[in-house]
């Protein structure tokens, strides 16, 4: 009986001590579901993320030929030129697109006023998203450059490490920006989940 | 930890993000890459012991899991690659080597609940793969029965997508946490008892 009462009053405490914390988790695992069922259906994803993900091959490729690797885009393939026979297509993993969508639902679940936090999560969806040209860019020059072994190893290895770091990193960074702002200060330390 | 410790950690945490949890990803990768079968074995043998594995030692960036399961009277295999399967891993490795705990016995603890919690996950992912995959057109369609898509097919297909592009690469945040309030709860009840 006294252990129930313990319990009963430790969960209570628990609660109301992190009562903005389990706020910010609802919303984002909400959020999270809901985002995730919007991209995953069929018309979103050819009407939407798929041109998406052709602008972002699209930008890959004009950077690659600036750089000097040149090459011809065609929808989501980058195919080499001039004697490079590697190609590469940009899938629905490799657009960022889930990634941002985690990113974007956190920054919504702190409980900030939104004119405060409009502007770094603005910043942060694109500097994520410049990371994820990086890892285009980088993938082809790896591609063309070295053994299959060494795509492979930054494709899976590397890259898919580094961009649930540099996701996360943006989000601490930016919402840490967020909560440094006077105006955001009060509710920033009642309630920030970052 | 009460919250006002846990926020003031936060500096510190960021400090020990590059000086011991990326140098502790890397050693982890190392030896998961060189150490192959022969080191990880049992791990992976521990973590989906409800399939049988089909491992190739000798490769070592292109290995795939697969799991030989006998359904519907034919044996299917889905796979993952190597490192798909050890992000979570990763990740809990530099979490926790980022972490500052306050004692030894505290570190272990910690990793021994995110190892539980891990376990379970995989558990809960073997499911939502296999049973997807059992209840899908695929299998129906090669066994030669008639099959009708149903509203738990479709659910389950979400599940699948859902553990597939968000799960695999983000769950160990919520191990961890689970693991931190687990820790929490019952460490305040020892506490309390005595």
């Amino acid at each position: 009986m006294i252990d129930h009462k313990e319990k009963d009053s430790k969960l209570k405490s628990f609660i109301r001590e992190y009562r903005p914390e389990i706020k910010f988790v609802l919303t984002f695992s909400i959020g999270l579901v809901i985002g995730f069922l919007l991209i995953h259906n069929e018309t979103v994803g050819e009407k939407v993320i798929e041109p998406i993900t052709v602008v972002e091959t699209y930008i890959a490729s004009q950077v690659l030929n600036v750089i000097g690797f040149p090459n011809e885009q065609s929808g989501l393939y980058i195919s080499g030129i001039e004697g490079n026979t590697f190609r590469m297509q940009v899938l629905n993993t490799c657009n960022g697109v889930y990634e941002s969508v985690i990113f974007l639902m956190a920054f919504i679940a702190i409980q900030v006023p939104w004119r405060r936090k409009i502007g770094w999560m603005t910043f942060g969806f694109l500097f994520f998203h410049f990371v994820n040209e990086l890892r285009l860019v980088s993938l082809f020059i790896v591609g063309t450059k070295y053994s299959t072994e060494t795509f492979v190893f930054f494709h899976e290895t590397f890259w898919n490490y580094a961009v649930v770091i540099v996701a996360l990193g943006t989000f601490i960074f930016c919402a840490n920006q967020v909560s440094k702002s006077p105006v955001a200060q009060v509710p920033v330390q009642e309630g920030a989940g970052a | 930890m009460k919250k006002s410790e846990f926020y003031a950690r936060i500096p510190l945490i960021k400090r020990r993000l590059f000086t011991r949890g990326l140098p502790a990803a890397a050693v982890f990768l190392t030896l998961w890459y060189l150490g192959g079968y022969h080191l990880w074995g049992y791990l992976l043998d521990a973590l989906l012991f409800p399939v049988n594995i089909d491992y190739d030692p000798l490769s070592t960036l292109r290995a795939s899991l697969l799991y030989g399961v006998e359904m519907g009277g034919r044996t299917y295999y889905p796979s993952y690659l190597i490192n798909q399967f050890n992000s979570n891993m990763v990740m809990l490795v530099t979490l926790l080597a980022t972490w500052p705990h306050e004692s030894a016995r505290d570190f272990f603890k910690v990793s021994g609940w995110c190892l539980f919690y891990l376990l379970l996950y995989q558990f809960l992912s073997i499911f939502i793969q296999l049973h997807h995959a059992a209840i899908g057109p695929d299998l129906a369609n090669r066994a030669g029965v008639f099959w009708e898509e149903t509203n738990w097919y479709l659910f389950m297909r979400k599940l699948a997508a859902f553990d597939k592009f968000i799960m695999r690469f983000f769950f160990w945040i919520p191990i961890y946490m689970a693991s931190l309030v687990t820790i929490y709860f019952m460490g305040k009840s020892k506490r309390e008892a005595s």
